[in-house]
């Protein structure tokens, strides 16, 4: 029997061939590419509506299918969000891309992009925050909720986790996703490679 | 979230110039955390002298900028993965203004549309800084939290509501106190018998005395220590059976607390909490904190005056001795202490890798029929043994543990009497001191060792009492969301329902319904039309508030609906759902819930009118038939009609229709449609409905899309302006031509 995914659906895939991507002067990753978002699934919030003297939004308005004031999507430039499919799995493969109507495509390899690959990467690491643990420096539970001050890549924190246990997602064997009570997340990469000290007091939660 | 590095001085440079640029006054603004390349600064957006002042503080460097507002418009909250921002349009270029991790989330989502505000309206900037902030600490708490996480209840909280709940039963435990005086008392005069049985008789010189005389006092001596075991035993029998009556007391009067206070909670209130989460809370916490007050508590009593006692009894005979006893305790609680951590976190783990193994099993025969029909069982049986294997490891690590460290402990805490033994033998080898006293101190010495192997359990059992506490008194304490105002009315309602500019979100982020105006007479019935996710069902929720509008007003004939009491409102509101959930018990009780005085006449009319009464008569056991999980099981239109009989027989003012015959073939909906068609005569309706068709007996639509009411009007009406809902009964009549098609060619 012919496979049902075959010809009912079709991912739009961005490649250097059909789009390109640039960074505007105030560090926002724009797209260039006649495809436009596929499905609106969001309708556009009021203001996030174009003003068609902008600059970026001048040639992209196209009437809607029905020739009424609905618009339908935009093609040209304009600025994208970036969301990992499998983040943990892949941060620079499969790569949803969207403006603000909807999913335009996705990027099977951020590689693929030659020179703008840095950009998009770099748009990639600065929408995924999350702390990377190096050293526990005191971790203590009380009532429920465990109470932590660590050492990040980014510097020196405290916070709060609810329900230790569930709040730690086990990525893989050795890399781990903690989520504080604000959900700020803090990652371990490898949570052998920590020092004695620390490795004792998350063993407990494990 | 918080850099701990700024601790040490006492302001940091924003602080300080905040406090430069605002004086007295409260800063008006907000804090951020972020760069837009993710380095952690300190960050403030100030609103000062109709300016707005940028503050960024970055390793000890604090850089200052004034904002142009008036370039910037379309100010907009973004949230990317653990971070927020907000980004806008400054002259005509996309511009990110500020960057900060989730903890500021709500902070930054507000001030994004303050700002918005300033921009269009001409507004002043709204003081942000009054947030819900923990009185304690300071921290930002979540929208939802009542309580800040950071300062939970402290021991000496726990100590207060410990006593609290202990206080009505205050006699019974001061006389149980007393009865462990009693039975102390006697225990220590124990010993002193033995002594004089050992010295006097058992040890004497018999030829020099009587025979008969001294048989006979070891007899009275011997009946002595049996009457004295006798009456320790029935005080102990006494004494256990009232606290056990008063342990009960307090289990049931904590449970009916927990659950009043879960009922009365609004549902965004629970839905904070998982049910299984409540459920360990209202039957396990409370019994752990009565186990607390009804023994552990008074067994603290009897042990530590034992241990005293005892302890001036041997001091009493010999101060050396008593050291000898006494030194080896430090050590075997230090031992104690040390792998204190280590079994506390064991504990932990068995507790939940056992949680973990019943999840995976709940899971398993929740879905039993996703399983069965994909065929998985395998894999689920797999996922079981692995979990149960987890279990398994776990408790056996616990098992050795506990096997090891039980005879180690009680070995060393032992090591004293053998010292004393040596001691006391030499010295009835000297003469100083006789059998019985030999025979006394090691009783006494058998006494003190029995308080401290309990004591060694006592922080583990005061750790455990206290979380349960926390964990009951976090319900019990929490400020319901949605409360009755304090001269909350009672009155029949007529049923006018009025929305007047009415914005509302679940997570005071993203709007799901704004600016809403509508008015619905007494006894009209009005369609809701919408794109799924487009917020109708929240609109219903709103009109039973089970959620409270953020702004704008609800009224029910004129009058705010936050004025009427809950009771009031729900009990004159019936709803019909698309889920419709019958409780375990018949189909009579089911019916009647709502209204449980209801005659079975009326139960029969109500069955009628909603056209289940002929299905239930075809059930061997009638209205008696046993539904929910063990019973009989309903089809979906047939627990659909007994919904409906159930909201039919509260006769309720305004009715509530939310997809109330989505996924029901056609001829089961004409059936649900007319027993509808009963129930909404004379009543005031609001109804969702996917079949555009279950709508034609409504009075007027309101179509909503983008989260707001873009069209209103009769069926008539919105056709003929071919809008989105011409647009929508196009694709409906699309589709019914192409299922028609499909079921010709079949």
């Amino acid at each position: 029997m012919e496979n049902i995914l075959e010809n009912t659906v079709e991912i739009s895939y961005l490649t250097p061939e059909n789009s390109s991507f640039f960074v505007t002067d105030n560090g926002f990753l724009m797209i260039d590419t006649q495809l436009k978002a596929q499905s609106i699934n969001e309708p556009p919030k009021e203001c996030r509506k174009f003003d068609l003297n902008d600059t970026y939004s001048k040639n992209n308005i196209k009437s809607g299918n029905n020739g009424n004031k609905i618009v339908s999507a935009v093609i040209g430039k304009r600025a994208v969000h970036l969301r990992r499919a499998f983040p943990f799995d892949y941060p620079y493969k499969y790569i949803s891309v969207s403006d603000d109507y909807g999913e335009i495509g996705i990027i099977l390899d951020v590689d693929l992009f030659g020179e703008s690959a840095e950009y998009i990467k770099n748009e990639l690491d600065t929408k995924y925050f999350a702390p990377k643990i190096i050293q526990i420096v005191s971790l203590k539970e009380r009532f429920g909720y465990s109470y932590w001050k660590v050492k990040c890549n980014k510097g020196d924190y405290s916070f709060t986790v609810k329900d230790t246990f569930r709040n730690i997602i086990h990525v893989n064997d050795k890399r781990i996703f903690i989520t504080d009570v604000d959900s700020n997340r803090y990652e371990i990469e490898d949570i052998y490679s920590l020092d004695r000290n620390s490795f004792r007091k998350i063993e407990l939660y494990l | 979230m918080k850099l701990i590095k700024n601790k040490k001085s006492n302001l940091s440079l924003i602080e300080k110039r905040i406090k430069e640029l605002c004086g007295e006054n409260k800063p008006n603004g907000f804090f951020f955390n972020l760069t837009q390349d993710n380095h952690i600064v300190k960050g403030a957006l100030l609103f000062v002298n109709e300016k707005f002042i940028k503050l960024t503080e970055k390793d000890n460097d604090l850089e200052e900028d004034e904002v142009d507002i008036t370039s910037m418009k379309d100010f907009e909250f973004c949230t990317a993965v653990g971070l927020s921002y907000i980004r806008c349009l400054k002259n005509g270029e996309l511009y990110e203004l500020c960057r900060a991790d989730m903890r500021y989330n709500s902070e930054l989502s507000a001030a994004a549309k303050a700002l918005n505000k300033v921009v269009r309206e001409k507004k002043s900037f709204d003081n942000l800084s009054q947030k819900n902030v923990c009185k304690k600490c300071g921290k930002i708490l979540k929208d939802s939290a009542t309580k800040c996480p950071h300062c939970s209840m402290g021991k000496k909280g726990v100590l207060k509501r410990l006593y609290m709940i202990s206080k009505p039963h205050l006699p019974i435990v001061l006389l149980s106190v007393f009865l462990f005086f009693v039975t102390t008392a006697i225990q220590l005069i124990t010993p002193q018998i033995q002594k004089s049985m050992v010295d006097n008789y058992i040890n004497a010189d018999v030829s020099s005395q009587n025979i008969v005389h001294v048989t006979k006092g070891l007899f009275i001596l011997v009946l002595g220590l049996a009457i004295a075991n006798l009456l320790v035993r029935i005080i102990g029998i006494f004494r256990n059976n009232i606290l056990a009556k008063a342990g009960n007391k307090i289990v049931i009067k904590l449970c009916s607390m927990t659950f009043e206070k879960v009922q009365s909670m609004s549902l965004s209130d629970i839905s904070k909490h998982t049910a299984g989460d409540l459920m360990s809370r209202i039957s396990n916490d409370t019994a752990q904190i009565s186990r607390f007050i009804t023994n552990i508590l008074p067994s603290l009593v009897e042990q530590s005056l034992t241990f005293v006692s005892v302890i001036g009894v041997l001091l009493f005979y010999s101060p050396k001795m008593t050291l000898f006893v006494v030194a080896p305790i430090p050590f075997v609680l230090l031992l104690h202490r040390a792998i204190h951590r280590y079994t506390h976190s064991l504990y932990h783990k068995q507790w939940f890798v056992n949680s973990e193994a019943n999840t995976v099993l709940h899971d398993i025969f929740k879905g039993i029929r996703v399983v069965k029909v994909f065929g998985t069982e395998k894999q689920e049986i797999e996922k079981y043994d692995k979990a149960i294997k987890n279990t398994a490891i776990v408790s056996e690590k616990n098992e050795i543990i506990w096997n090891v460290l039980t005879p180690v402990s009680t070995f060393a805490f032992g090591i004293g009497s053998y010292i004393i033994t040596y001691f006391v033998g030499n010295k009835i080898l000297e003469g100083t001191m006789s059998f019985g006293d030999m025979t006394m101190i090691s009783s006494y010495v058998a006494f003190i060792y029995g308080p401290l192997r309990w004591a060694s359990r006592l922080p583990r059992m005061i750790m455990r009492t206290f979380t349960s506490v926390t964990k009951v008194f976090e319900v019990i304490d929490e400020t319901p969301q949605i409360a009755d105002s304090e001269n909350a009315m009672n009155k029949e309602i007529k049923g006018k329902i009025e929305f007047k500019n009415v914005d509302f979100s679940y997570d005071n982020m993203n709007d799901v319904l704004k600016d809403i105006n509508l008015t619905v007479s007494p006894g009209e019935m009005v369609g809701i039309v919408g794109k799924s996710g487009a917020g109708k069902s929240t609109l219903l929720n709103l009109v039973m508030r089970l959620y409270d509008v953020n702004s704008g007003t609800i009224l029910i004939d004129g009058q705010d609906i936050r004025d009427y009491s809950q009771e009031c409102l729900r009990s004159q509101i019936g709803a019909v759902l698309q889920e419709t959930f019958l409780f375990s018990g018949t189909i009579f009780a089911n019916i009647a819930y709502a209204n449980p005085s209801a005659s079975r006449e009326e139960i029969i009319k109500a069955a009628k009118l909603a056209n289940a009464h002929s299905f239930i008569m075809k059930l061997p056991d009638g209205y008696n038939t046993f539904i929910g999980e063990s019973g009989y099981t309903l089809s979906g239109g047939e627990r659909q009609r007994i919904a409906i009989a159930r909201a039919i027989l509260v006769n309720p003012k305004i009715l509530i229709l939310d997809e109330a015959t989505a996924s029901l073939d056609t001829e089961t909906e004409k059936l649900i449609q007319d027993a509808l068609k009963n129930l909404i005569k004379n009543r005031t309706t609001i109804a969702i409905a996917h079949r555009l068709s279950t709508l034609r007996n409504a009075t007027k639509l309101y179509v909503i899309d983008k989260n707001t009411i873009a069209e209103s009007g009769t069926h008539e009406q919105l056709i003929q302006k071919g809008g989105i809902y011409s647009g929508l009964i196009n694709a409906q009549r699309e589709m019914h031509k192409i299922s028609k098609e499909s079921d010709n060619h079949e």
